[in-house]
C-alpha cells in the first residue's frame, strides 16, 4: 500500500482500466462465461481470510479458485439446484480510486460489491488488486483478482455470488 | 389430530421429545434457547481449544461456553486454567483479543490487574478503596474459574458445573475419535495452523450440529456442486487447491449405496461418528505410492512401528460430533466449534490442524480442504447455510408441530463399543440420541 502514497505514482494503463470496469459490469450482468473468458488458463480469483495475507495455500481463504476451480464455480451458476442463489442476487459493483498496482501490469482500486437478494442488502467492501498478462493478440488477460475485505476476518454469513 | 402443547414459552422439554419426532419450538422458541443456555451448555463438558493454542506459558485464548465470555490462560507453572473474561471490581471484560501472550490481564476501567492464574495481583491507588487491604489477601476478587477442565489427548474441554461425569465418562466411546485423529499424526503432535474459517447462519445451533452426520442430504443440499464437479475438465489448470476443492465435491456425489453402506454410531451422551465415504485415496491421505504418502507412512511407522501404523491407517472414520458444541473431522484434521448466538443465530468457528512431523504437502491439501468444507465462500458450505435457513423459517410456522427423525428407527443396535449403530448409513440415530440427551439435560 505505502509505494503507492509515494510520489509520482506509476501510470495507469487505460487498457488495464477498461477491463476491471469491464469485468465488473459482465458480473453485474450476469455474463459469467463473458467474464471467465477475461481470465487467463493459469489464474486466481482470490478472497483472504486476512488482511495481508501472504499466501493462499498454508492459510484458509474465503474463496481461492485456480482455473479448474473458477470453471466449476461457474459452471454451477446454471444448476437448478443452487439453493443459495433462489431466489438470485441483483449486484452492483463500484470500482473507484483506480490505480496502477503493486506489481507490473496490475491495477489496484476501491471495490464494493452491493448486493440484493431475499430481502437483504449485503456490502462487501475492500480493495481488489487485478493482475493481467498478454494474451499474445496485443490484448490482456486477468492473471490475479484479489479481493482484500476490510471485514476479512469477521464472521461472515455464506457468500454465493462471485465478488 | 395430535393435541397441541401449550402455547410458546410455557412447553415442557420432557413433552417435546417423544418417539420419533421433536416439537419445533425446540428451534424457535427464545424461552427454550435460554433454558438450553443453562441447562445444557451450563453443565456440559464444552469443548474450548486445543492445547497448542496455548502452548507456552501466558498464551491465553478467550472464547465463549454457551454465554459465558471465558479465558483459557496458561500459567507460569505451566497449568492451563479456565476464568471468566469479567474483571471483580467492575465487570469489564478483560481482554478483547481472541489469542494473545500475556504477562497479567489488566482491566481496561481502573487498572486491577490479574495474574495468568487469576490471581488479582495488583489494586492501584488501593489506600482509596477503604480499610482492608487490596488486593485482599482471601482471593476474593481473584477472577472467578471455571469449576472443572480436563484435557483428553490435547483437546480442553471445561465445564461450568462443579460436578457431573468426569470428561471420560462424558466422552465414552467418542473419545476413540480423539485417538483416530493424534494416532494418524506422526509423532502424536498436533497444531491448530493455517488462520480460522468463521461462518454464521440465521437458523438454531442444533441445526449444524444435526447436518454435520446427516449422510442423506449430500445428494440433495449439493447437487449443484456435485454436477458441476463432475462437468469439470481435469485437463485445465490446477495449482492442487481447485484439485483437491473439485474431488471433495464429486465425493458428496457418491452412489446411494455408498452412504446406506457407512456406519453411522450413537451414544448416549448425544455424541455420534460416522464411517468415511472417500473412496478418492488423494482426498483420504493421497494414492499408496506418491512420495508425500510413501514419506507419511514412513513418519508414522517411526512412531507406531508398522503394524500398528497399518491398523491406524484402516481406520474409516468421517465426522465425529461432540453434544453439544463440538464437530470434527479426524482424519482430515478440521475441528468445528458451534457457538449459539441467539434462537436463529449460530457461529461455527473451524480450526485446521498441522501434522508437523509430516510432509508439508499434506498441510497445504488440508487448506484447500478447509476451504471446501467450512469456506464461508464454498461451493458446498453456502447450500448447507441456506437450508438451514429455511428450516429455521419452516419451523416458525404453525403449519406443523413436529419434527420428524424416524428414519431408520427400530432398526438401531447395540454395539460392543457401547453405541447404538443405525440400521443404514442414513439412518437418523444421530438424531434421535441428541434429542435423548437433549431431553436428559433439559429434564434433570
Amino acid at each position: 500500500m505505502s509505494a503507492v502514497l509515494e510520489a509520482p505514482p506509476p501510470a495507469l494503463d487505460p487498457a488495464l482500466a477498461a477491463l476491471v470496469i469491464r469485468e465488473s459490469a459482465l458480473l453485474d450482468a450476469w455474463k459469467l462465461e463473458e467474464w471467465l473468458a477475461m481470465y487467463a488458463p493459469v489464474c486466481a480469483y482470490w478472497v483472504p481470510t486476512e488482511w495481508d495475507q501472504a499466501s493462499p495455500h498454508d492459510t484458509v481463504s474465503h474463496i481461492y479458485d485456480d482455473r479448474r476451480l473458477l470453471e466449476t464455480r461457474v459452471r454451477r451458476f446454471r444448476h437448478a439446484m443452487f439453493h443459495a442463489q433462489k431466489p438470485p442476487s441483483r449486484t452492483v459493483r463500484l470500482v473507484t480510486n483506480l490505480r496502477a498496482g503493486p506489481v507490473p501490469n496490475s491495477t489496484l482500486c476501491s471495490y464494493e460489491v452491493a448486493e440484493f437478494r431475499n430481502n437483504r442488502h449485503r456490502r462487501y467492501v475492500g480493495r481488489a488488486t487485478h493482475e493481467f498478462e498478454a494474451d499474445g493478440a496485443g490484448g490482456w488477460l486477468i492473471s490475479r483478482k484479489r479481493f482484500d475485505m476490510i471485514d476479512c476476518d469477521a464472521v461472515l454469513d455464506g457468500i454465493s455470488i462471485i465478488l | 389430530m395430535d393435541m397441541p402443547l401449550p402455547t410458546r414459552g410455557r412447553l415442557d422439554p420432557a413433552e417435546m421429545v417423544q418417539e420419533g419426532r421433536v416439537h419445533r419450538a425446540a428451534y424457535v422458541d427464545p424461552a427454550i434457547f435460554e433454558m438450553e443456555m443453562d441447562r445444557i451448555f451450563g453443565r456440559a463438558w464444552l469443548y474450548l481449544c486445543h492445547e497448542s493454542q496455548v502452548a507456552t506459558p501466558g498464551r491465553f485464548f478467550a472464547t465463549q461456553m454457551g454465554r459465558e465470555p471465558v479465558i483459557v490462560a496458561r500459567g507460569r507453572d505451566g497449568v492451563i486454567r479456565v476464568m471468566f473474561n469479567r474483571c471483580t471490581h467492575r465487570g469489564a471484560k478483560l481482554t478483547m483479543d481472541e489469542t494473545g501472550q500475556a504477562k497479567r490481564f489488566v482491566c481496561c476501567y481502573h487498572g486491577w490487574a490479574f495474574d495468568l492464574d487469576g490471581k488479582l495481583a495488583e489494586v492501584p491507588l488501593p489506600e482509596g478503596y477503604g480499610d482492608g487491604a487490596y488486593p485482599p489477601e482471601d482471593g476474593s476478587l481473584d477472577l472467578v474459574r471455571v469449576p472443572r477442565v480436563e484435557n483428553y489427548r490435547g483437546f480442553i474441554f471445561a465445564s461450568l458445573a462443579a460436578e457431573g461425569p468426569t470428561l471420560a465418562e462424558f466422552l465414552g466411546p467418542v473419545a476413540s475419535s480423539f485417538d483416530d485423529m493424534v494416532d494418524r499424526a506422526p509423532g502424536g503432535l498436533l497444531e491448530v495452523a493455517g488462520g480460522v474459517s468463521r461462518h454464521a447462519y440465521d437458523g438454531n445451533w442444533k441445526l449444524v450440529i444435526e447436518n454435520h452426520n446427516d449422510t442423506l442430504h449430500p445428494r440433495f443440499v449439493h447437487a449443484s456442486s456435485v454436477a458441476a464437479a463432475r462437468d469439470q475438465k481435469d485437463t485445465v489448470h490446477s495449482d492442487g487447491a481447485g484439485e483437491v476443492q473439485i474431488k471433495q465435491m464429486r465425493q458428496n456425489g457418491a452412489p446411494a449405496a455408498v452412504w446406506e453402506s457407512l456406519g453411522i454410531w450413537a451414544s448416549a451422551s448425544g455424541h455420534s461418528f460416522m464411517g468415511d465415504y472417500h473412496t478418492d485415496a488423494h482426498m483420504a491421505a493421497r494414492p499408496a505410492e506418491d512420495p508425500v504418502q510413501m514419506a507419511y507412512r514412513k513418519a508414522l511407522e517411526e512412531t507406531h512401528g508398522v503394524e500398528r501404523t497399518e491398523e491406524i491407517l484402516s481406520i474409516q472414520r468421517f465426522n465425529t460430533v461432540v453434544y453439544p458444541n463440538l464437530s470434527f473431522m479426524s482424519r482430515f484434521r478440521q475441528l468445528r466449534v458451534v457457538q449459539p448466538i441467539s434462537v436463529n443465530r449460530t457461529v461455527v468457528t473451524t480450526y485446521t490442524f498441522r501434522m508437523p512431523l509430516a510432509p508439508p504437502e499434506m498441510f497445504r491439501d488440508s487448506i484447500a480442504f478447509a476451504n471446501v468444507v467450512n469456506g464461508v465462500g464454498s461451493l458446498v458450505l453456502t447450500d448447507d447455510l441456506e437450508t438451514y435457513a429455511r428450516v429455521q423459517d419452516g419451523l416458525a410456522s404453525q403449519g406443523g408441530d413436529w419434527v420428524d427423525v424416524k428414519r431408520g428407527m427400530g432398526g438401531d443396535a447395540n454395539e460392543a463399543n457401547g453405541t447404538l449403530r443405525g440400521q443404514t448409513g442414513t439412518s437418523e440415530i444421530h438424531l434421535r440420541a441428541q434429542f435423548a440427551a437433549w431431553r436428559r439435560w433439559m429434564t434433570a
